[in-house]
């Protein structure tokens, strides 16, 4: 059973939106043609949720798969809604989404990046899988410093499309431009701004970045700037983008040294694998600063959450959980927040039916299982991971892209399933290939 | 891990975030460094500090700048990591950005951005010396130093030894302009003096002031030891103990220092030395890659692994010490590189590891693994060692062993490699030659003969020269004498030739007779077609060429009069694996050549290397090249200028002594980091060969790249003993690559699946291979040159006989369907070309076999007709009225 409404993936939305300008002149068009109303159609092409036939018309209709760029994952919330906090996701019929209210704080993650971003010149690098709960951390740190007056620009890498990866100077033109609006610059101040202190032709656009931020965006406040970069993973494909970029970045976190000015500059950067790209160490910012590597929940952190949620569990209920879903954030929330919700719903008959799609993980599962079914080298990997009871060696690569996927948990070279949940389902349904 | 030591960082009083240090940091070690760099930089000299990684070059700078500043000096930094640093910076952008850099750290009030644009009339290095001396020197009445960091940044650009040299000149210019002598630099990175600038007389780095930056010394690491009183009831014993894992090397020592410092448990007295080697192991050498954050081992790892070339041999070096605790330093290019990495250290005249912790960490087993990985044969050497070299099954025999010498062809193997190889050889018992048996194009040849040669080409014993009036030579001998011949190619077993009319003949071993009457009868016709172009005998097998791309192969059958039935076509299938043919076609070009007939050539000399004249040592004429020591490396080198891709071969005749171990001839882009496009190794005295004069033929091929100048060099490593080489009538030419050959017009039916390009007949000169961007969904088009884009070539899909949809097979993701926008006339890339998008559907019309027109059928009304524009590159769409015109006729042209 699939869930009701879907959104556009935030990596498909560019796609989308060329697809939407070569096949209609005008929104009204679509409408027409799709037979659905304004919000459904604006609601597709920002990246909302769509009511599902709505939204497989409108695929049609631009001649999209709607299985290609649906975002199938009903637990992660589309980008938008993200970045700006809003509450307003939908509940999937017979899902229950984690209530935020229910936090468990990440002991020592959350001391440890407020701590250190107080400090001049700090760089918190957060690494965690998806679904880990980084950007939960990340929102709880933010709210924190704005509290102190710090300015926030929190940008994801994500929202940039393909074609700014296509040249540095295109790229760093755009970083500059979504970092001032995220500080609350008008665009227009913007763009007029970027004339007085870009000049690729006369100093590259390195120096025209830096120049900007260190004339301008600097100068604006007295206040420390805390640029948190989400999705820096996202970077990885484009070796002629991130050398310059990440050196950029290392550079300015140098300057500070020596420059009282650069010392307001705080940078966070998220991402969700191993920095697998390989950079000059003196020239990188993952070699410098606080590194944040985001773990499951332990067993205590389980047992105050079913406490938080009214429930009275013995440790050995709280082992039953973890016994199939280890400590997964997300999973954990979900199973107590479906169980606070259906009073006649026990631990014993969840756990049963939770490897299946008829479960409550159905959704997360079958998610997982498409984007595998789209990768088949992965797929063909993780099966012999979830076939193995030991631990499996992998080749590197295929080792970084299933944990940060956030299917494997690796040890040295080797890894497991995350989770016996995983084990289980999967071991199903790849069986066949 | 999390579990990493250094989680909560920031509160640390140790320095285990990596980066550099904060001038007042409370662990700074003042080193001898200090000392050093504060008094020659006191007395205005150019200093540089070129050393290993997280070694603390920044942080000395930083404090250096900060003392400097107190006492009154103007200071500015340039961190060239800030500063754009790729393959196509330009120097105006390099200079001007420094400029930048320059006027924020000095704090000019100018804005420099506007100076520089304003001073456009002057070439971007001029305008930079003019800034230092206009507005920097101008605005400051102390002395000013400028300090540029992370200098293995410019290894990259074209124009880098401008800027050393800019340096040198600031110097020099301090004799005439008293100002200058209020100017310093501090150059500071990852690099040796010889990577930076090669010309000695414009490097500033002998007139400067070489800093050396070694490890803690137990005498200096007061601060170090303050922070662990209280942690520690012997902080002294302690710190031994920390110096003798890590040898003073800083990043290390700090590391330790930090994890004792937040250890909750003190050290006892007299139980340092245990405590910390067990700290050492667990937290430290113990699966090192999940501790190494900040990233240090992996470095030092992958400095050490990162040039194909030379890791085999830097791994040997290292093994050697790592078994013999030490060898003598002798300044050689890869001891060079290996103490750059880190890894080792130089005291005393000995090379030693770093450190004990390295020691473990890239211990024998690691460097076995690593070879054994580096080596296409690691397996096979490692067990014919272990058996004493004695175990000769495990010798590389056939295609296993010619395999291994190719690959052995480009890189600088240990001498561990070369006995297992020369090993294997010899069991095999032939001998090792270029796979390749080539043509060689010398329009003087050798100064004897009257008439110029066009090509040599040599088999296992002999070789046969073509000679421009078309006759053929083997030596002194005359094998054939018809101006028709255009190429010839030997191997073991014959001598062909192609004729101008594509016929084929094969030499059946009489020589033209020495009568009146000239006749050469050694000739037998294998083909009379036509299409032939090019021939290849390769190995045991003679291949044609025809000009519509086919190849054939020999089946061994002659013509019986004019029926010559023995060919057979190849198809894909027996074509895989047979991708590197080397075709003997007449548009070879002499790029350069080189007789030593003169001292003009434009030889330079490295080492103890030179020419000489009429000393009876030459392959022909009156001189010839030599190279010649004991020691070091020695080489005649010389640059020429290419085509960027082709396809060249180098050749040269070489003379060589038995005792030469280690020789090269090489080709390298000109401008660069030390890459090699190609070069062969030269070990020992060739074949006797009197006829000429014991000099022997040696050539490869090679592809020019991106680079369209290259450094030819012939040289030798000295190895103790008297080695030496002579060089004479040397030569390259390229030709045009395989792949432009093999294009031919095509004029078969339009196949699903098929890959074509397509170019415009438009009647102007300009661009015309039509070429899809995937990176942005837009089309235009590309040069000849630019044709082998990925984006020019195209994926025919039909959806019946007239209508296709055509698949950009660009290599960067996005939409690939060509598509017609009939609403405004242009033309892009659709994401799907199932006919989904009626633009991205087109109807062929035939022009002839080989040209068309291409019809999109959108479904809106508007100009559908393809057309590329060549005099601005672009392509758009036309409407019927013109859609005769030159631009929208396209030729398709198949691999």
């Amino acid at each position: 059973m699939m869930g009701r409404t879907f959104w556009v993936r935030s990596e498909c939305i560019e796609r989308v939106r060329l697809a939407f300008k070569r096949n209609f002149t005008s929104r009204l068009f679509l409408r027409e043609a799709a037979g659905v109303g304004r919000d459904a159609v604006n609601n597709f092409l920002n990246g909302r949720p769509v009511e599902r036939l709505n939204f497989e018309e409108i695929c049609f209709k631009l001649g999209l798969d709607w299985q290609e760029i649906a975002d199938l994952d009903n637990l992660v919330q589309p980008h938008g809604d993200e970045r700006s906090g809003l509450q307003e996701r939908e509940v999937s019929d017979g899902q229950d989404l984690p209530d935020s209210a229910f936090y468990v704080e990440r002991v020592p993650y959350e001391t440890q990046c407020y701590e250190a971003i107080l400090q001049p010149s700090a760089l918190i690098r957060i690494k965690a899988p998806q679904q880990m709960g980084k950007t939960l951390l990340v929102e709880r740190l933010l709210k924190k410093v704005d509290l102190k007056g710090y300015r926030i620009a929190n940008l994801s890498l994500k929202l940039a499309d393909r074609t700014h990866f296509t040249a540095l100077d295109k790229f760093l033109r755009w970083f500059c431009t979504n970092v001032s609006l995220q500080l609350g610059l008008s665009s227009q101040l913007v763009n007029s701004q970027l004339v007085n202190y870009w000049d690729e032709e006369s100093m590259g656009s390195k120096v025209s970045c830096t120049n900007y931020f260190e004339e301008y965006l600097l100068q604006q406040a007295d206040m420390p700037l805390v640029l948190c970069l989400d999705d820096v993973d996202w970077l990885f494909p484009y070796p002629e983008i991130y050398e310059d970029f990440f050196a950029l970045l290392r550079s300015w976190h140098e300057k500070a040294n020596s420059r009282k000015l650069w010392k307001r500059l705080r940078l966070v950067l998220i991402y969700s694998t191993e920095v697998y790209v390989r950079l000059n160490i003196e020239q990188s910012p993952f070699n410098v600063g606080t590194s944040v590597e985001l773990q499951e929940f332990n067993h205590q952190q389980v047992q105050d959450l079913t406490k938080q949620h009214g429930f009275n569990w013995d440790a050995a209920q709280v082992e039953q959980l973890m016994n199939v879903i280890g400590g997964h954030p997300s999973l954990v929330q979900q199973a107590l927040s479906h169980l606070k919700n259906h009073q006649d719903v026990t631990l014993d008959t969840l756990l049963e039916t939770a490897p299946t799609e008829s479960g409550i993980y159905g959704n997360h599962l079958r998610s997982h299982l498409l984007n595998l079914q789209q990768h088949p080298d992965l797929a063909f990997t993780f099966k012999k991971v979830v076939t193995v009871m030991e631990s499996v060696r992998l080749e590197t690569m295929q080792g970084y892209k299933l944990h940060s996927m956030g299917l494997v948990k690796i040890q040295g070279n080797e890894a497991k399933p995350r989770c016996n949940l995983y084990r289980q389902y999967f071991y199903d349904r790849l069986g066949d290939l | 891990m999390s579990a990493a030591p250094n989680s909560g960082a920031p509160y640390s009083p140790y320095k285990v975030t990596g980066g550099s240090l904060d001038f007042n940091h409370p662990s700074y070690v003042v080193r001898q460094a200090d000392k050093d760099l504060w008094d020659w930089l006191k007395r205005g000299e150019f200093c540089y500090v070129l050393n290993s990684r997280q070694m603390g070059k920044s942080s000395l700078r930083i404090r250096t700048m900060y003392k400097l500043r107190e006492a009154g000096i103007a200071c500015a930094e340039v961190d060239l990591t800030g500063i754009d640093n790729h393959k196509t910076t330009t120097p105006e952008q390099w200079y001007g950005g420094i400029c930048r850099e320059l006027k924020s750290s000095l704090e000019l009030e100018i804005n420099s951005l506007t100076w520089w644009r304003a001073h456009q009339d002057l070439a971007p290095m001029q305008r930079f010396s003019e800034f230092l001396e206009k507005i920097v020197l101008a605005e400051f009445n102390q002395k000013i130093i400028i300090f540029v960091d992370e200098i293995d940044s410019v290894l990259k650009l074209e124009f880098k030894e401008d800027f050393f040299a800019l340096i040198r000149v600031c110097y020099e210019k301090r004799a005439t302009r008293p100002m200058y002598r209020r100017l310093s630099f501090v150059l500071l990175g990852v690099a040796k003096p010889s990577d930076l600038i090669r010309d000695i007389s414009r490097t500033p780095f002998n007139i400067g002031q070489a800093i050396e930056l070694k490890g803690f010394q137990l005498n200096e690491t007061k601060p170090l030891k303050e922070q662990l009183e209280g942690k520690t009831s012997n902080p002294d014993a302690v710190l031994r103990e920390v110096l003798f894992w890590t040898n003073g090397q800083p990043f290390l020592t700090q590391k330790l220092c930090h994890m004792l410092w937040i250890s909750p448990s003190p050290i006892k007295s007299g139980d340092e030395a245990e405590e910390i080697k067990n700290l050492v192991q667990k937290c430290v050498v113990g699966n090192w890659e999940t501790h190494d954050d900040p990233e240090h081992f992996k470095t030092l790892r992958d400095r050490l692994l990162r040039s194909d070339q030379l890791a085999i041999r830097l791994l040997s070096l290292y093994q050697e010490i790592l078994n013999n605790g030490e060898i003598e330093t002798d300044d050689s290019s890869e001891q060079m590189e290996l103490r750059l990495s880190g890894l080792v250290v130089e005291q005393e005249g000995k090379l030693k590891v770093y450190n004990p912790i390295y020691a473990s960490i890239f211990n024998q087993n690691w460097v076995d693994k690593a070879l054994v990985k580096l080596r296409p044969y690691g397996e096979a050497l490692k067990a014919w060692v272990a058996s004493n070299y004695q175990d000769k099954s495990r010798l590389l025999r056939g295609e296993e062993l010619q395999d291994a010498l190719t690959w052995a062809a480009g890189r600088r193997l240990s001498a561990q490699d070369d006995k297992f190889l020369g090993a294997s050889k010899e069991a095999e018992r032939i001998w090792f030659r270029p796979h390749w048996l080539l043509a060689l194009q010398i329009a003087l040849g050798l100064g004897l003969l009257l008439v110029p040669i066009i090509s040599w080409v040599v088999n296992d014993k002999d070789s046969y020269r073509l000679q421009k009036d078309g006759s053929i030579w083997h030596d002194s001998v005359k094998l054939d004498n018809n101006p028709k011949t255009v190429a010839i190619d030997a191997d073991r077993n014959g001598l062909y030739q192609l004729h101008d009319s594509g016929w084929i003949w094969r030499y059946t071993g009489t020589p033209c007779n020495n009568d009146l009457k000239l006749e050469c009868p050694g000739w037998e016709k294998l083909n009379n077609n036509p299409k032939t172009i090019a021939i290849d005998a390769n190995g045991n097998e003679l291949y044609q060429l025809h000009i519509d791309g086919s190849i054939w192969q020999y089946t061994g059958t002659p013509c019986n009069n004019n029926e010559c039935l023995g060919w057979v076509e190849l198809g894909n299938e027996q074509l895989i694996g047979k991708t590197d043919f080397r075709w003997e076609f007449t548009k070879w070009k002499t790029m350069a050549q080189f007789n030593f007939e003169t001292p003009e050539e434009g030889w330079w000399v490295t080492g103890s290397a030179g020419l000489d004249f009429d000393r009876g040592f030459e392959h022909s004429g009156r001189g010839n090249g030599w190279i010649r020591n004991t020691s070091g490396w020695n080489a005649i080198n010389n640059s020429f200028v290419v085509e960027p891709n082709s396809e060249c071969k180098m050749n040269a005749w070489l003379r060589t002594s038995d005792t030469l171990t280690d020789g090269y001839m090489s080709v390298r882009p000109y401008n660069s980091d030390g890459s090699v496009i190609k070069e062969i190794k030269l070990v020992g005295a060739g074949s006797p060969n009197p006829q000429n004069r014991h000099y022997n033929f040696y050539t490869f091929n090679f592809n020019s790249g991106s680079s369209n100048k290259i450094l030819f060099y012939v040289g030798l490593f000295g190895n103790g003993r008297d080695a030496w080489i002579q060089v004479d009538d040397a030569a390259v030419s390229c030709g045009y690559s395989n792949s432009n050959i093999l294009k031919s017009n095509f004029s078969g039916p339009l196949v699903e699946g098929m890959i074509i390009q397509l170019q415009t007949l438009g009647d102007i000169n300009g661009l015309r291979w039509l070429d899809g961007r995937t990176a942005d969904a837009t089309i235009g088009l590309v040069s000849n040159e630019n044709r082998s884009f990925s984006g020019t070539k195209w994926r025919v899909h039909k959806f019946n006989d007239s209508d296709i949809a055509l698949e950009s097979m660009g290599e960067i993701n996005g939409l690939r369907w060509l598509d017609g926008k009939t609403a405004d006339a242009t033309v892009g890339l659709a994401p799907r070309g199932d006919g989904s998008f009626s633009g991205a559907v087109w109807k062929v019309h035939r022009i002839n076999d080989s040209d068309i027109m291409l019809e999109s059928l959108g479904t809106i009304e508007g100009p559908r007709w393809l057309d590329g524009r060549t005099a601005s590159g672009t392509v758009g769409l036309v409407s019927s009225e013109n859609r005769g015109s030159s631009g929208t006729k396209w030729r398709i042209v198949v691999e």
